[in-house]
């Protein structure tokens, strides 16, 4: 009797339910203007150009424009949406979210890994946020990169989220059984995408897998954590690393064993080898070697590969140079753009290790000299610890050294996980130089976020483009940029000009720099040249 | 009654001195208009005088401003430079070589007692301000204290001593003559034995450890002189290329596209510029940018086919069919734009958000 009177209301609150699902042609306006907050100074947005249902960039697929997109249950679609849609209930969020961070508070939520990929797979619940972009559900802004629901997005979280709401309310065995009646009205978001290959069934929650080349484990959540417990700060119980549990071990990037002068990129590891020295070989983004304090995890019985540790980056950094190789590279200007993107990673101490004696630099292109001044520039300027060696042997037996070194260094020490997508960076204390530091990034975060060729905002490339007019510099741009923020609102200003001297002029009295200079008119002009030459340029 | 032109003729003219008495007094004596007049024109000419000399000042604040930067400039920077070198140093075996070379450079040598013994430390001097501003860098030479690895944590605490009397200085270390060092000091057998650069080497990452302090390590005198000459022209080199790179942009333009393109007045070079800018965006080769050029030789005729298009999908996919020529002859192939590419110049064009991001599947 009292059964029955469960199925029935089961019954009837999952068809109110699929009836508020079948609203969403009728899109709610948004409530929280913070989503789509701008930093101050820029124009308000207009529409966010990004692929509605009425465009197909795949001419091939069908479109199902009358079929309202709905994720499966805890997919990886499903989770994103909900951990963004929670973290805006709470009072005074961002509003968005950094990917490592929508990765953990989404983790909880969704059956398959967002950093581990499956067996015999590419892909993690994470590729299904392209989809969710495609169908302007999510948008993705900034650099690095900021995740947030549009409207349509935030609505659809709603329902999903009352939904789990009442799914929740009802014991599990009725779930079970009545799940019948609305499973075509939820479409699987993943299977109208080619690439996707989730499947449907669920999968253990805490995936195992390789962690020894790819090195993404670093931000597992710890298991059993509730999403009570989301907040927009540091959380209560932040990943740490107790001492005695974790190895200081080399990581030696790939590129440094293997192409070019093969016999000697072999000699240093065969020295590392050679001196006992425990070195793991990785694709570094960004770097030649570096330290990770990892994890001691024990196998587990019945299982092939080894549950995934946990992995933190130590503060240094080093960059190895080869006489020739630093000649080439001031030459090709890989010098000082590598010098930059070091100083970027996030790792507060780099050091610059340069191989070669006076010997080894003669007979380059630049004298010895230059090459020389160069070194010093780095040490002075760029602030690098410069560690010179004669060749090979003295780089393998300093590799050595620092290595066990370190681990002394790190022996009682607790090391805590810090995130730089939420907490910023924070400068090298130079009071802190005697003791190690002990609040690092993960290994997961840190390779990632030294992606070479990383995605482009608009401010981003129509900065670049501006500085391809000699003389237009980067101070230069910067301040035209704080004017135009974007190439549509430089030409939008041209338009409103009333003459074609005006246009000329524009741009002449933006100040830039230090010193607040004027632009200048001979610039001025020769921007309006490029952007309102009605013909071909020439 | 009289007539209002001569009288106001005469206030006017009489506005700038005290001495001329309105015309009409006698018609109606004012006397209290008069004095607050007269008060009104003193505190007038107070505040011109007081305007006039903030402009000076804020004119000669620019000047020296602007004298500064100069100051800063490659070509300039090192005749603003002080070396101050101890005089213990001067006594030893490089001193000579080590004054020729710095007064070589063309910056101005000084002799006097340095803090730390045997160092040399270098400072700036800004021409209008007449400051001396030391630059927070110090080099020490360290020759007999320096004996192998027993030594360690003696050197690393010595350094840290210096370190915490002097938080202001960046220090580095010099090591001259190491070699001969210890073959006067333990005999030349010692040396076919023994590396001592290897013994050195614990010291060395100890210290680097601890104090972030690096040792150079150098066979003569020259080659010190060489060192410091180098130092002093990356120090004073350090504040004008520092602001050089502090745009606020997070990226960096590679040597490729830094520079620019040069433009002549007609206007002469843009077409290449225009080209140059296309393959700003990741991933986009010469040829590419070439096609896309080909097609639309300026930003204007890319906004006007844009405009033409009647709806968002053609705009989105404006440039995905234009084919890409590679090669030449019987090996040549062509491939199209692509609507991945296609749709990032859309955007860029289009939008009205600086943050938004083009790439959206990473």
């Amino acid at each position: 009797m009292y059964k029955m009177l469960f199925w029935l209301k089961c019954f009837i609150k999952y068809n109110e339910a699929l009836a508020s699902l079948s609203l969403l042609t009728c899109v709610l306006s948004g409530p929280n203007a913070s989503i789509h907050s701008l930093p101050k100074g820029a124009p308000p947005p207009g529409r966010t150009y990004n692929n509605n249902s009425s465009n197909t960039l795949a001419p091939s697929r069908k479109k199902k424009k009358k079929r309202a997109f709905v994720p499966l249950q805890r997919s990886g679609g499903y989770a994103v949406l909900l951990a963004l849609y929670r973290q805006q209930q709470i009072p005074g969020s961002k509003g968005y979210m950094f990917k490592m961070e929508l990765q953990s508070e989404a983790q909880p939520l969704c059956d398959k890994s967002f950093s581990v990929p499956d067996l015999g797979s590419k892909y993690t619940a994470w590729s299904s946020v392209s989809t969710l972009i495609q169908k302007n559900l999510l948008i993705k802004t900034h650099n690095p990169a900021r995740y947030s629901l549009t409207d349509e997005g935030f609505a659809l979280a709603e329902r999903l989220e009352s939904v789990e709401k009442e799914r929740r309310n009802v014991p599990v065995e009725e779930r079970r059984g009545a799940a019948g009646p609305e499973d075509d009205a939820v479409v699987d978001l993943t299977a109208s995408d080619d690439e996707e290959e989730e499947e449907r069934e669920s999968l253990p929650e805490r995936a195992t897998g390789e962690t020894q080349s790819s090195g993404d484990a670093g931000r597992l959540p710890l298991p059993g954590k509730t999403q009570v417990t989301m907040t927009t700060n540091r959380k209560p119980n932040r990943d740490c690393l107790l001492p005695g549990t974790y190895d200081v071990i080399l990581c030696v990037d790939f590129i440094e064993t293997t192409g070019g002068s093969h016999y000697r990129k072999q000699e240093l590891v065969r020295e590392l080898q050679r001196n006992g020295v425990g070195f793991d070989v990785r694709k570094l983004n960004v770097g030649d070697f570096l330290w990770v304090a990892r994890e001691k995890v024990a196998p587990v019985p019945g299982q092939l590969r080894a549950p995934a540790a946990r992995e933190l980056v130590l503060d240094y950094i080093i960059e190895r140079k080869r006489m020739d190789d630093l000649c080439g590279s001031i030459i090709d200007g890989r010098f000082r753009e590598q010098k930059f993107r070091l100083k970027r990673c996030g790792l507060r101490r780099p050091i610059y290790l340069v191989e070669g004696s006076s010997s080894s630099a003669a007979h380059l292109s630049l004298p010895e000299a230059t090459l020389q001044q160069a070194i010093v520039n780095t040490q002075v300027l760029d602030g690098f610890f410069v560690k010179r060696v004669q060749d090979v042997r003295e780089s393998a037996a300093y590799l050595t050294v620092m290595t066990r070194y370190l681990s002394k260094l790190y022996q009682n020490q607790t090391l805590v996980c810090r995130s730089r997508e939420l907490e910023g960076d924070v400068p090298s204390d130079e009071e802190e130089r005697g003791n190690p530091s002990c609040s690092l990034i993960s290994f997961a975060e840190f390779n990632h976020g030294a992606v070479k060729n990383k995605c482009q905002t608009v401010r981003e490339v129509f900065a670049r483009q501006l500085m391809q007019i000699s003389g237009l510099s980067g101070h230069k741009a910067a301040a035209i940029l704080e004017q135009y923020g974007t190439p549509h609102s430089l030409l939008a200003a041209y338009e409103k000009c009333g003459s074609e001297s005006e246009k000329e002029k524009l741009l002449s009295c933006i100040r830039y720099g230090k010193l607040k200079r004027n632009l200048g008119p001979a610039l001025s002009r020769t921007v309006y040249q490029l952007y309102c030459t009605p013909g071909a340029l020439t | 009654m009289y007539s209002d032109s001569p009288q106001r003729e005469d206030l006017r003219s009489s506005s700038d001195s005290d001495e001329e008495l309105p015309v009409f007094d006698f018609l109606q004596p004012r006397p209290s208009t008069d004095v607050a007049s007269q008060k009104a024109r003193e505190r007038q000419q107070q505040d011109r005088e007081a305007l006039k000399q903030e402009q000076e000042r804020q004119k000669a604040e620019r000047r020296a401003l602007v004298e500064a930067a100069k100051a800063l400039r490659p070509e300039e920077c090192i005749r603003h430079m002080v070396v101050a070198v101890d005089p213990a140093l001067l006594q030893l075996e490089g001193g000579g070589t080590l004054l020729a070379s710095v007064q070589a450079l063309g910056c101005s040598c000084a002799i006097e007692k340095q803090p730390l013994p045997r160092s040399v430390t270098w400072a700036r001097q800004a021409p209008s301000l007449d400051l001396k501003r030391v630059s927070p860098s110090a080099c020490v030479t360290q020759e007999e204290r320096h004996s192998g690895p027993a030594c360690s944590p003696t050197l690393t605490s010595w350094v840290r001593e210096q370190q915490r009397r002097h938080p202001d200085k960046r220090l580095s270390l010099a090591v001259v003559e190491l070699e001969s060092y210890f073959r006067r000091k333990l005999g030349i057998r010692f040396t076919i034995f023994t590396d001592p650069r290897a013994k050195s080497h614990q010291a060395v990452v100890h210290l680097q450890l601890h104090t972030g302090v690096s040792v150079r390590f150098l066979s003569t005198w020259k080659e010190f002189s060489d060192h410091i000459t180098m130092t002093t022209k990356a120090v004073a080199e350090a504040p004008f290329k520092r602001a050089r790179e502090q745009t606020g942009f997070s990226f960096y333009l590679e040597s490729d596209w830094a520079g620019g393109q040069r433009v002549d007045k007609a206007g002469k070079g843009l077409l290449q510029a225009w080209k140059r800018q296309i393959q700003q965006f990741n991933r986009v080769s010469s040829d590419v940018a070439a096609a896309i050029l080909a097609a639309y030789p300026s930003p204007q005729l890319l906004k006007k086919a844009y405009s033409q298009c009647r709806t968002e999908n053609e705009k989105l996919s404006l440039l995905s069919d234009l084919l890409i020529r590679r090669g030449e002859g019987v090996t040549s192939t062509t491939r199209r734009v692509g609507p991945e590419l296609s749709k990032r110049l859309f955007l860029l064009m289009h939008s009205r958000d600086p943050e938004q991001n083009l790439d959206a599947s990473l």
